[in-house]
């Protein structure tokens, strides 16, 4: 097989068969996608069906914690997740820019297989495109995913209450710390890895015993973009104690060095809670038990009529949160 | 001592703004004092904190320009994306100059067109470039007030100490104590006090704008804070000072542009 | 203009060039003493020295003693304004 991806594994064609089968194929080693037809047969148990969709295009492919792979699968496993959905079957379309490595690819393919496991969910279908040279960077996925919420539950914006607590489950930035420096052209060294992983289980755990109302996982944007998200759904104000928000040394000593702010850094391994008042310390002890949560902190809560995000700061101001404005870019002053 | 705790206690804190309460009960000023500070650091350590909520309303915070690139005309952008456009440059810069709009576009857009625009944590990985490659020049976009300037001399030093030819300096330093002037020549600005930049003053030493009192207003304090100390000054009202018109709002700088004076965390 | 943090000199990295690495926070960084070096001084004698960092440069020495002095007065404002 050639070392890189050509046009002409987009073709359709013999290389196209090939590059199919030795890459995705073989790795996923899934039964429904050996039988290589243009859909998948799935089984659904009972409850309700939920269906989700996203694209990733991290750059660089490769960082510290993880790969576009990985983000894929476990960004779209926690895309159900959140809406209390047992995560089931991925389907996954691949743009390859012509020159990709093939080395590379097998890696990703590999990773998301990985992860797809730790998950618990089936690649069961896919697609291959290959664009010239320029028209995309290295490799774009787009991820789709089924699961089924069980019977009775109903998680969203629409269930927040004022009095509600608000929870994460562990410290946040570790992703977005990561891919910013991701190519280490900044010259930093430091220990910070992304902390991307599947959360259906963490979740499955929380919502099987105590009666969430809400659950997200801040990505894009970080905790500010969710809960202004949350805010505005619901009319409602929610304020948040920064000096509570916990965040690891490592990733404040970047922030500050780089006049990043953690709050808007994306996290691809956490969620953030809410739940009823009487309910949290209930919640933030199971989700200390779970691995995937040992260091989660409640961080705020949900006030009255209001549907701003308002930040308590570490020497007693007040603040609002608002909705970052593009990606954090490394600033002097 | 890690020498940033220290210096963010939320018990320290709160006693000097009850101490600065007590101060203004008995100084009973007659319409609120205006305060400037004119280092970016400082408008975001402000914000960030909560400073501006945090403090009685009889104290107003004027944010001056201390946004180096944004005090600069937008032709200066447009030079550094020019040469971005040049297919042999590397046009390397730091983060906060990425978009800032020029007269068209801005280096963010233009590096999303295909511009080789690099973001830098220092002059020095700029010059690391270079090394690495001889074929292209490498340019740097120098921005920055007093504080950075040193470090793009110094840069361009040792790139002259190790011969290297092919990196250059697109030198847009700004100094402060001028862009201080030029507010304080504005009659619409009527400012009580400044908090003049920390770190500059490290550099060019605090006695450089001591003319903002001895030449303005004979009793206009006035405190060099470098960022770390997120407090503001002990103020105390120059009596009699203000009184024609009384009590305007309008204390905004009008000399720079209006993305300055929003609120600039969270980029 | 104003992103200076405070960061510790861990390691020497080359003298000539003046360059050591300096722990900011958890996060290690190669820094220039270029503008903190005395006449005569070299980066291993500043080995355990705070510092300001910014762009990759140090900046101005920091200690303890200067950082108790800063306190302290900050403690003196709050006392002359309580007490008028």
């Amino acid at each position: 097989m050639n070392e890189k991806v050509s046009l002409a594994h987009g073709s359709g064609g013999l290389a196209t068969a090939r590059l199919v089968r030795e890459v995705f194929v073989e790795t996923f080693a899934d039964p429904e996608l050996d039988r290589l037809e243009d859909q998948a047969r799935i089984v659904l148990p009972e409850g309700q069906p939920v269906f989700t969709t996203d694209a990733f295009v991290v750059d660089p492919v490769f960082f510290p914690g993880g790969d576009i792979g990985r983000l894929a699968v476990c960004g779209t496993v926690n895309d159900l997740a959140v809406g209390g959905a047992r995560p089931l079957y991925l389907g996954c379309a691949f743009i390859l820019e012509e020159g990709l490595a093939l080395a590379d690819l097998r890696r990703i393919a590999e990773s998301m297989k990985r992860a797809a496991d730790e998950a618990g969910v089936r690649l069961v279908t896919g697609d291959t495109k290959v664009v010239p040279r320029g028209a995309a960077d290295r490799v774009f996925i787009t991820t789709s995913g089924v699961g089924v919420v069980p019977p009775g539950l109903d998680l969203g914006a629409h269930r927040l209450r004022p009095g509600d607590r608000i929870l994460v489950s562990g410290p946040l930035g570790d992703h977005g710390a990561a891919v910013v420096d991701a190519r280490g052209e900044l010259g930093l060294e430091h220990d910070i890895v992304s902390d991307c992983q599947p959360l259906a289980d963490l979740v499955e755990a929380l919502v099987s015993q105590v009666p969430v109302h809400a659950l997200r996982d801040p990505t894009r944007g970080g905790l500010a973009a969710v809960l202004n998200e949350w805010a505005q759904a619901s009319g409602l104000d929610l304020t948040v104690e920064e000096a509570a928000v916990p965040v690891r040394n490592a990733v404040r000593g970047l922030c500050e060095l780089l006049g990043l702010d953690p709050l808007y850094l994306a996290c691809e391994g956490r969620v953030v809670a809410a739940v009823p008042s009487a309910a949290a310390d209930a919640a933030l002890a199971l989700l200390r038990r779970h691995p995937r949560g040992r260091e989660a902190a409640r961080i705020g809560e949900v006030n009255g009529a209001g549907g701003t995000v308002i930040l308590e700061t570490p020497i007693g101001g007040r603040r609002l949160l608002d909705l970052p404005v593009g990606e954090p870019l490394p600033r002097i002053c | 001592m890690r020498y940033l705790d220290e210096f963010r206690d939320p018990a320290a804190a709160r006693r000097l703004v009850a101490g600065i309460e007590a101060a203004l009960a008995r100084l009973k000023p007659d319409r609120p004092l205006q305060i400037m500070e004119f280092c970016g650091g400082h408008t975001h350590t402000i914000f960030r904190y909560g400073l501006h909520q945090l403090l009685p309303e009889s104290v107003e915070w004027v944010h001056g320009p201390g946004c180096p690139v944004c005090v600069l005309p937008r032709e200066r952008i447009d030079l550094a994306i020019a040469l971005a456009r040049w297919p042999q440059v590397i046009l390397t810069s730091f983060g906060d100059a990425l978009r800032v709009p020029g007269s068209e576009t801005s280096l963010l857009q233009v590096r999303r067109q295909g511009a080789d625009v690099r973001v830098v944590y220092s002059p020095l990985d700029a010059l690391e470039q270079a090394r690495r490659e001889p074929q292209r020049q490498v340019v740097f976009f120098a921005i920055g007030f007093e504080t950075t300037a040193p470090a793009t001399a110094f840069t361009v030093l040792q790139a002259a100490a190790e011969g290297i030819a092919n990196f250059s300096v697109l030198c847009q330093h700004v100094t402060s104590p001028e862009a201080v002037r030029a507010l304080l020549a504005d009659p619409a600005l009527r400012l009580d006090g400044i908090v003049a930049p920390g770190h500059v003053s490290t550099v060019v030493g605090a006695d450089t704008f001591a003319f903002i009192a001895e030449d303005y207003r004979t009793s206009m304090p006035n405190a060099a804070s470098p960022s770390g100390l997120r407090r503001p000054p002990k103020r105390t009202c120059p009596a009699g000072r203000c009184s024609k018109g009384g009590c305007g709002r309008n204390g905004a700088p009008t000399s720079a542009p209006p993305a300055v004076r929003k609120r600039r965390w969270g980029r | 203009m104003c992103l200076g943090v405070p960061g510790r000199i861990v390691e020497v990295v080359d003298e000539r060039r003046r360059l050591a690495r300096v722990d900011i926070g958890g996060v290690v960084r190669e820094v220039s003493l270029a503008c903190v070096l005395e006449d005569g001084q070299r980066c291993a004698d500043l080995l355990g020295a705070w510092v300001i960092v910014h762009v990759g440069f140090a900046l101005s020495r920091i200690d303890a003693a200067e950082a108790r002095r800063t306190l302290a007065l900050l403690g003196q404002l709050e006392g002359d304004a309580l007490s008028g």
